[in-house]
């Protein structure tokens, strides 16, 4: 059925994107989990400036980003360089290539709101574990990752739905390669280019909903959180 | 003990504490640094510097906001506190039942009143077995009659050497009744530290209290009414004490139990210079005497509470008033009551003179109780004073109601 909906090749892109999506948000989860802790509890003067460094992919123009990406991921650059010596193959334009640039492009959707967690939880939760016999990591996984549990929820929903809906970096690092970098949206600019607009039309509508649902189902979610908390 | 704290900008306290001390009171304004100073002895203030002697052992904190992890359940929290319990720890049961709190293991964090979560973080902190735990206002939430429950089980705890505790309170009758040495904290140092009934005595008079407690102790009385086999209900102390029932040692062969009293409708009988007093049950704290049986009580009687009687001739035939308790003193001073300071529970009365300047209605008078090294203060009206001729050395009986 939805092979008959969106055809053959959107579907391959949905699945491409949603692999990225999965892989991206859960990578993602992995690096801002540990560096939110660290910058929430680091006190320095250089503190705003790496802040600003990790929150530029939020301001800078996609097609920035992806311009340095391609750079830095080219074979003449170290980056590109050793990744070929490595595996044996491009980082641009391949699907690695697009997983390394998603969790650059999403790293601040993933950090800022487990930044802003962190930052607003009570020490004195941690100074009790400490007296009851934590040692500081047990205290982050038993105490810290259960009582944060909205802002991962919310971290990993952003991140996902904003690698779904990426396209200026995709484009500039990925191309346009179908089952190895075209996802979602070059797919539609795809379609548009070409005038098929009723498949337009379908993936469009698909995109939007799960937006909607996706954005419901955090805010939802936040406020089960919330009102939890205040009762 | 000595214990010593520095926290730049915030506490620089040196305390000497006798080394019998096991349960320590801690007071002082509002912004003193008591708090600071409890942060510090715990190990939670990276920038103190603390020498206590209790280096190697374990020490828990205990806010007055009780700070339950609320991502899970009483038992949940619990649960956590027992992963890295002391081997001498003792059991969830038995702190439950102490901190009467059986009923609410299952219940979510959420759920509790603010009473109940200051119950429960205390089980929560008995059930990870520290050696030292801080009480910092921990029980300020509680009920009056469960708080003192607590707090005699805690020094049960103490008194059997268990347990070492500091109780942050700005409630001074708390502190009188279960402290064994009292320590004033102001401006992040500590200004005071001794024994309670001398550094009280101090802190009334530093802060002008018109309504102070005076902190008398005797003996109890067993009551005829009592059944032998009323500890029926065995404590926490005992069960956990798996070699004995008995909590003998340095503190005699007292029996101390979850419930000490020798209570008859709820009011209990203390020996105190060779008289009876009658004092409501919860007014009570309990520590073994050296080398006796009996159990010492300790009670405390607000200032506003006494009455002056000057017939002395008829010191035990009061069966005209409903006044309970009488006790023969000698005055030893007479003292204006401050105008400056308004207790939580009263507020000074004020009287203007003829020259137009405003003093309290009220003096306080110091009176020592006849064959023993005991004070009583009353606080009584200028009125009263002139008009039964009142004046320092004189021989008075002081009438107070229950306690």
């Amino acid at each position: 059925m939805l092979n008959e909906f969106f055809g053959a090749s959107t579907l391959e892109a949905i699945l491409l994107t949603l692999k990225l999506a999965f892989i991206t948000s859960g990578l993602l989860l992995f690096i801002a989990l540990p560096l939110a802790w660290f910058l929430a509890n680091w006190q320095s003067k250089a503190k705003p400036f790496i802040m600003s460094i990790l929150a530029l992919p939020l301001v800078l123009p996609p097609t920035v980003l992806g311009f340095y990406l391609l750079v830095a991921f080219s074979p003449q650059s170290a980056l590109g360089q050793g990744w070929q010596s490595l595996t044996g193959s491009n980082l641009a334009f391949s699907f690695e290539g697009l997983v390394l640039g998603s969790v650059i492009y999403s790293l601040p959707f993933a950090l800022q709101p487990l930044y802003s967690g962190f930052s607003q939880l009570d020490n004195r939760y941690l100074d009790v574990a400490k007296t009851l016999g934590f040692s500081p990591i047990e205290a982050f996984m038993k105490i810290v990752l259960p009582l944060s549990k909205a802002p991962i929820v919310v971290a990993l929903g952003l991140s996902f739905a904003h690698t779904i809906g990426e396209f200026g970096v995709v484009l500039m690092i990925g191309g346009n390669i179908p089952g190895e970098t075209q996802v979602l949206s070059i797919a539609l600019y795809e379609q548009v280019e070409a005038l098929e607009y009723d498949s337009a039309h379908n993936l469009s509508i698909a995109l939007l909903v799960f937006s909607f649902l996706m954005l419901a189902a955090l805010y939802r979610f936040n406020g089960m959180t919330r009102s939890e908390e205040g009762r | 003990m000595r214990i010593s704290a520095n926290l730049p900008n915030r506490i620089d306290a040196q305390i000497s504490l006798q080394p019998e001390s096991r349960f320590i009171g801690v007071t002082g304004p509002s912004g003193a640094g008591k708090s600071s100073l409890f942060r510090a002895l715990a190990g939670v203030e990276k920038s103190a510097k603390v020498e206590t002697p209790w280096a190697s052992q374990k020490v828990g904190i205990l806010f007055q906001q009780p700070m339950l992890f609320p991502h899970t359940n009483v038992r949940g929290n619990l649960a956590l506190a027992q992963r890295h319990a002391s081997p001498n720890a003792m059991p969830i049961d038995a702190c439950l039942r102490a901190c009467y709190c059986e009923h609410l293991i299952d219940k979510p964090i959420h759920a509790l009143s603010g009473g109940e979560a200051q119950r429960v973080a205390i089980a929560r902190a008995l059930v990870n077995g520290p050696d030292v735990l801080l009480l910092d206002e921990s029980l300020s939430a509680i009920d009056v009659f469960t708080r003192r429950k607590i707090y005699q089980f805690l020094k049960n705890l103490c008194v059997s050497g268990q347990l070492t505790c500091f109780v942050i309170s700005h409630d001074l009758d708390d502190l009188a009744l279960f402290s064994d040495e009292l320590i004033y904290i102001d401006r992040g140092r500590a200004e005071l530290c001794g024994p309670t009934r001398d550094v009280l005595a101090r802190v009334f008079e530093r802060e002008s209290f018109t309504t102070p407690s005076s902190v008398l102790e005797g003996e109890t009385v067993a009551t005829p009414h009592k059944s032998d086999g009323n500890n029926q209900n065995n404590n926490a102390v005992s069960n956990h004490n798996t070699n004995s029932d008995r909590q003998e040692g340095r503190y005699g062969s007292a029996i101390l139990t979850d419930d000490n009293s020798q209570a008859v409708n709820g009011i209990v009988l203390i020996l105190v210079a060779g008289h009876e007093i009658y004092v409501s049950e919860e007014s009570v704290s309990y520590f073994p005497q050296q080398g006796s049986e009996q159990l010492s009580a300790r009670f405390a009687v607000k200032a506003c509470d006494v009455s002056i009687d000057t017939n002395i001739a008829d010191f035990g035939n009061a069966s005209t008033i409903s006044i309970l308790n009488a006790l023969p003193c000698v005055i030893s001073s007479i003292n204006p009551a401050s105008t400056t300071l308004i207790t939580a529970e009263s507020e000074p009365q004020t009287v203007q003179t003829q020259h137009g300047k405003t003093h309290s209605a009220k003096v306080l008078l110091k009176l020592n109780v006849i064959n023993s090294n005991q004070t009583l203060y009353a606080s009584i009206s200028h009125l009263s004073l002139t008009r039964l001729h009142l004046e320092t050395g004189m021989q008075v009986i002081a009438r107070f109601k229950l306690p």
